[in-house]
């Protein structure tokens, strides 16, 4: 079961979860999106520095399933990213909101946190999903 | 809009909260939790596994064994009564149908184990070319089928059937008159294990009895990577109509000296042509995981294609099975093509990990 979707985060429409803390946005992919994948056993995160854009993909997790792209939800620069999940990327399935987060970019263009979509917004894509 | 067919045992897969998908038209369970730890239950313990969604089929009439064996690829007549056969149905063309278990019964009666996917197809096929005094039923929505496998799939079976598995050697199945389901010493994961066949309520006994004894559900997914670490090959990604059991790797599969069946001369056409298609696997030794379609490279060069790829949880690397057109040179360091990357891999023949079916063990009676 899809455990309810977090009020304190925004979310797009290809299932990132974002936290903003000042000019950071902390980014990890939804409960909803680690159940369609199945366990997943690698990430490939982006380099630290690189410069990232608004809906292009930004890292990549392998499912024993299939591989899925994960999308950048701002523009900006990697600033950190979780080594734990590197090397345990169950976490991502068993803490997806948590230790399972994925990478910390530094907005460049805050307009575009208006694009996310509230909680609400989110579980609707889900439902329709 | 066809609505899928569901598996007897939904509700089985229901109370152990399956993910179900649509599989051949059949609703199956994927998983029922997590992929991997299914697959470690296999390996490790013993995994049940739905296998109902796979077309069962009996055959009678006076000479049933040499009239079928015009339409496979293995000889069946001359093995004796109890023995599990795989082949291979071919048509005109040699091109595989499907690949296939032929249960000898007696010299009247057979049964066949299809995959769920070519059911229909194989249905008309056989009843297109046997004989009006062959008589062949579809028992597949009469009946359910599940694989018990694992190191302890044995010992837990032996105190579920009425007659003992042990004595059973690999590729042997009991018929015995006093036991309501079919049980063979088969299976698809590379563990020890039974398959067994029979009524609803029969088997829908067995499972739940299994689960008591410490068994656990296992799905299509977990199921996937225990073949696919064996180098088993699956209609759909080693086997199709456009590939020939040569292209396959399957030459041991043909018997075609001193007999007939739909598709040997077209078969022996081939054999004289020899393509040198080879079959092997690749072991990844970066993060990426190959996928069916995959290209191999080698030296700058596509050299070859992956047929089935995935994740290990053994060898915690990506897998994979590939066809070459020729056999690789010597010191060639072949990669597979992920997302525009080229990875390295390294050359495995399969299996990827130990065979422990009863294959190499001595049974008490035989």
């Amino acid at each position: 079961m899809v455990s309810p979707v977090p009020k304190d985060l925004l979310y797009t429409e290809t299932h990132e979860w974002v936290k903003i803390e000042g000019d950071i946005a902390i980014v990890g992919i939804t409960d909803f999106a680690q159940n369609q994948l199945t366990d997943i056993v690698f990430v490939e995160m982006p380099v630290l520095g690189r410069t990232v854009e608004r809906g292009k993909e930004c890292a990549i997790v392998e499912s024993t399933k299939a591989a899925s792209d994960i999308y950048a939800p701002v523009s900006g620069v990697i600033e950190e990213v979780n080594v734990l999940v590197e090397s345990n990327p169950e976490r991502i399935n068993s803490d997806p909101y948590g230790d399972g987060w994925l990478y910390k970019i530094r907005i460049t263009n805050p307009n575009e946190l208006k694009g996310l979509l509230d909680p609400d917004r989110y579980r609707q894509v889900t439902v329709n999903a | 809009m066809t609505t899928a067919l569901e598996s007897p045992l939904i509700s089985f897969h229901v109370e152990h909260n399956a993910s179900i998908v649509d599989f051949a038209g059949w609703m199956m369970p994927l998983h029922y939790g997590s992929i991997t730890h299914e697959y470690a239950m296999v390996r490790d313990h013993a995994g049940l596994f739905d296998v109902s969604h796979m077309g069962r089929f009996d055959l009678m009439g006076d000479d049933v064994i040499s009239e079928f064996q015009k339409m496979t690829t293995r000889r069946l007549e001359g093995r004796s009564y109890g023995r599990v056969v795989y082949t291979l149905i071919v048509n005109e063309a040699g091109k595989i149908l499907d690949d296939i278990l032929v249960y000898l019964r007696g010299d009247t009666y057979i049964s066949l184990v299809v995959n769920a996917s070519n059911r229909s197809k194989l249905f008309s096929w056989f009843q297109n070319y046997l004989p009006s005094h062959i008589k062949l039923v579809d028992r597949t929505f009469e009946t359910a089928m599940v694989a018990l496998q694992g190191p302890f799939a044995l010992e837990m079976a032996s105190q579920l059937l009425d007659s003992n598995p042990n004595d059973l050697p690999f590729y042997r199945f009991n018929p015995s008159l006093s036991e309501p389901v079919l049980v063979s010493r088969t299976g698809y994961t590379g563990e020890d294990g039974v398959e067994v066949a029979g009524d609803f309520d029969s088997i829908s006994q067995f499972c739940r009895k299994a689960i008591k004894l410490g068994a656990i559900p296992a799905g299509l997914g977990a199921r996937d990577i225990l073949r696919m670490e064996m180098g088993y090959p699956l209609y759909g990604h080693e086997l199709d109509e456009e590939t020939s059991p040569y292209d396959a790797g399957l030459e041991w599969a043909v018997d075609l000296d001193n007999r007939e069946f739909i598709g040997a001369n077209a078969l022996r056409l081939e054999r004289e042509s020899s393509k040198g298609t080879f079959n092997t696997g690749l072991l990844m030794q970066g993060k990426g995981i190959p996928r069916q379609g995959f290209s191999v490279r080698s030296d700058g060069q596509d050299i070859g294609v992956v047929t089935s790829g995935g994740f290990s949880p053994l060898l915690k690397r990506g897998i994979a099975l590939v066809r070459l057109p020729s056999s690789p040179s010597e010191n060639s360091t072949p990669t597979i093509v992920i997302r525009d990357r080229e990875q390295e891999a390294e050359w495995k023949t399969p299996p990827f990990v130990p065979d422990r079916t009863a294959r190499k063990k001595v049974v008490p009676n035989e």
